[in-house]
């Protein structure tokens, strides 16, 4: 069983995942949208899974940052989802999914501007309020800016100490973003409020131009990926949930195996030595 | 409400153009890349629907499934947060607008029903109380317990018989379909209105089978009852091997799920 380093389930795991003995991993990951308000066979699995793992929650139709309202209803139901499966970290993401009342089922980058940082601060109040514990807001990785009046670091740095939410770190997000953006992603993670990093996102992405990568969840992660997540945990005080996301091109667990072992012997590697130390 | 009427016009024309593909003035933009946004959301929901609808999506040529697509990305506004149930909203759509695949295919709307149900049974929240004691008594005193997991389909044209390609003006009719969940998966078989009749008596009658085949009898004096009570019996018998009855919930509580 690993120590550190988690695996989001997907369906096309399947059964397989309940009764390999090769991924061993020390928590999975859900999303709640995809699990909620299911019977029948899925649920028998949710319900195995979770007597297995312990699980954590990966939103997607929060919208935190849309002009829409909160779906309090939604909501009720995401509280009851980590409430019946004893959910340690419920964390979503700081873009919008929904919008002029539709949802578009994939993430928009928010402006990077003063008011909608106010928006979102008394938001994820309300939603921490109402859920009765602390979110963990994920920096998303976008493509192009929108109307910003301030820098990516800023907006991020004030939404996470204005509402006192907690920080998701997905390594491979700011990777993506500096590389889209022209920015370094050392000085980049240096910026941010490391203190209230509760959970780390890995993944793969693909180059699809240039000068332009897209976060697609698709492919292996690639070394300088690895490089930045080294960095990025040997600044962290203490440690926190890993989590390897693998949404499409799903490939033998032997692979995923492997890369969950080299992010767990990073851990390892900085976290033991910080305990020693 | 903090944001502001400029704030809310950019994040409204970026979602718009994801839907739309037009794309309304949008400040530091880096116009290249945009499309990109409306790529990605629109294969997410073109994927959720070629899943959910696999035998429309053959049915129909490609030019055809994308305008229909292309047409339910752009007008609609999807209001489940959960991408599974989505695809309801598509047949909603469908129905409730006018296309000329209607026409061309006059079962599309049973076909996509029949697709839709088909999933919304396989996901639906588990109705069944599993502390009913079941019996193998099924002549005397047993109730017969209904798998409640199931909907009967009332369709014009035989979605759930033929291949959907081979469906024509020539078919259309009345038939009934019944869908239900059991053993994990969704099961269907067609019935004919005598059937349905049958289950909406035990549904709402609680009848043991000796009062189901009296009542039967008893409504169809012209047809031997020899007849009835036999096709009652298979029916009994292949809908309990099926898993569409449970069983038989009889008064002294007897556990035995076998008959």
């Amino acid at each position: 069983m690993k120590q550190f380093v988690g695996i989001g389930y997907r369906k096309d795991f399947g059964e397989d995942f309940l009764h390999s003995e090769i991924l061993q991993p020390s928590f999975i990951e859900l999303a709640p949208e995809n699990w909620m308000n299911i019977g029948g066979y899925w649920k028998k699995v949710l319900r195995r899974l979770s007597e297995k793992y312990p699980i954590t929650a990966h939103g997607l139709s929060l919208s935190i940052g849309s002009p829409d309202e909160l779906d309090w209803n939604f909501l009720e139901q995401v509280k009851n989802f980590l409430k019946d499966y004893d959910v340690t970290v419920y964390s979503e993401h700081l873009s919008y999914s929904k919008c002029d009342n539709a949802h578009l089922y994939d993430l928009l980058p928010i402006p990077f501007r003063f008011d909608a940082v106010k928006h979102i601060v008394e938001r994820i109040k309300q939603v921490q309020d109402f859920l009765q514990r602390k979110i963990t807001m994920e920096i998303v990785s976008y493509y192009t800016p929108v109307a910003a009046e301030m820098s990516e670091a800023e907006f991020v740095n004030e939404i996470i100490n204005g509402s006192g939410c907690n920080l998701l770190l997905d390594v491979n997000n700011i990777y993506v973003n500096a590389f889209n953006h022209n920015y370094d992603a050392h000085k980049f993670i240096d910026q941010l409020p490391l203190d209230k990093v509760a959970y780390i996102h890995m993944a793969g992405h693909e180059k699809v131009a240039d000068d332009l990568i897209i976060d697609t969840h698709g492919q292996p992660i690639i070394d300088p990926v690895y490089k930045l997540f080294e960095y990025t945990i040997n600044k962290l005080e203490t440690p926190v949930p890993v989590l390897l996301e693998r949404d499409f091109n799903i490939p033998e667990f032997e692979e995923l195996a492997f890369e969950m072992n080299k992010l767990e012997n990073i851990c390892k590697k900085s976290w033991s030595f910080s305990y020693a130390s | 409400m903090h944001l502001s009427n400029y704030t809310k016009t950019q994040q409204n024309n970026l979602a718009s153009f994801c839907k739309t593909n037009i794309l309304k003035p949008i400040d530091g933009l880096t116009e290249n890349r945009i499309h990109h946004y409306r790529r990605l959301i629109y294969g997410v929901i073109d994927d959720s629907l070629r899943s959910a609808y696999p035998l429309t999506e053959n049915l129909l040529d490609e030019n055809e499934w994308k305008f229909l697509v292309d047409e339910f990305v752009a007008k609609h506004k999807s209001q489940s947060p959960q991408i599974w149930q989505m695809p309801y909203e598509f047949y909603q759509f469908i129905e409730s607008n006018e296309f000329g695949a209607k026409t061309k295919y006059p079962h599309l709307m049973d076909l996509l029903m029949f697709e839709w149900k088909e999933i919304e049974l396989f996901m639906m929240e588990d109705q069944n109380d599993n502390n009913v004691k079941l019996s193998h008594d099924i002549f005397n005193h047993s109730q017969i317990v209904l798998n409640k997991e199931y909907e009967i389909l009332k369709l014009s044209f035989p979605v759930h018989k033929k291949s959907p390609n081979s469906i024509s003006m020539e078919d259309k009719s009345t038939y009934f379909a019944l869908m239900f969940r059991a053993n994990d998966k969704v099961q269907f078989f067609d019935l004919s209105p005598f059937f349905v009749w049958i289950i909406y008596e035990i549904e709402n009658n609680n009848y043991s089978l000796k009062q189901l085949i009296k009542k039967a009898e008893g409504a169809n004096k012209n047809i031997n009852h020899k007849i009835i009570s036999e096709n009652i019996l298979k029916f009994i018998y292949t809908s309990h091997s099926k898993g569409f009855i449970l069983g038989f919930e009889n008064e002294k509580g007897e556990n035995d799920r076998k008959i």
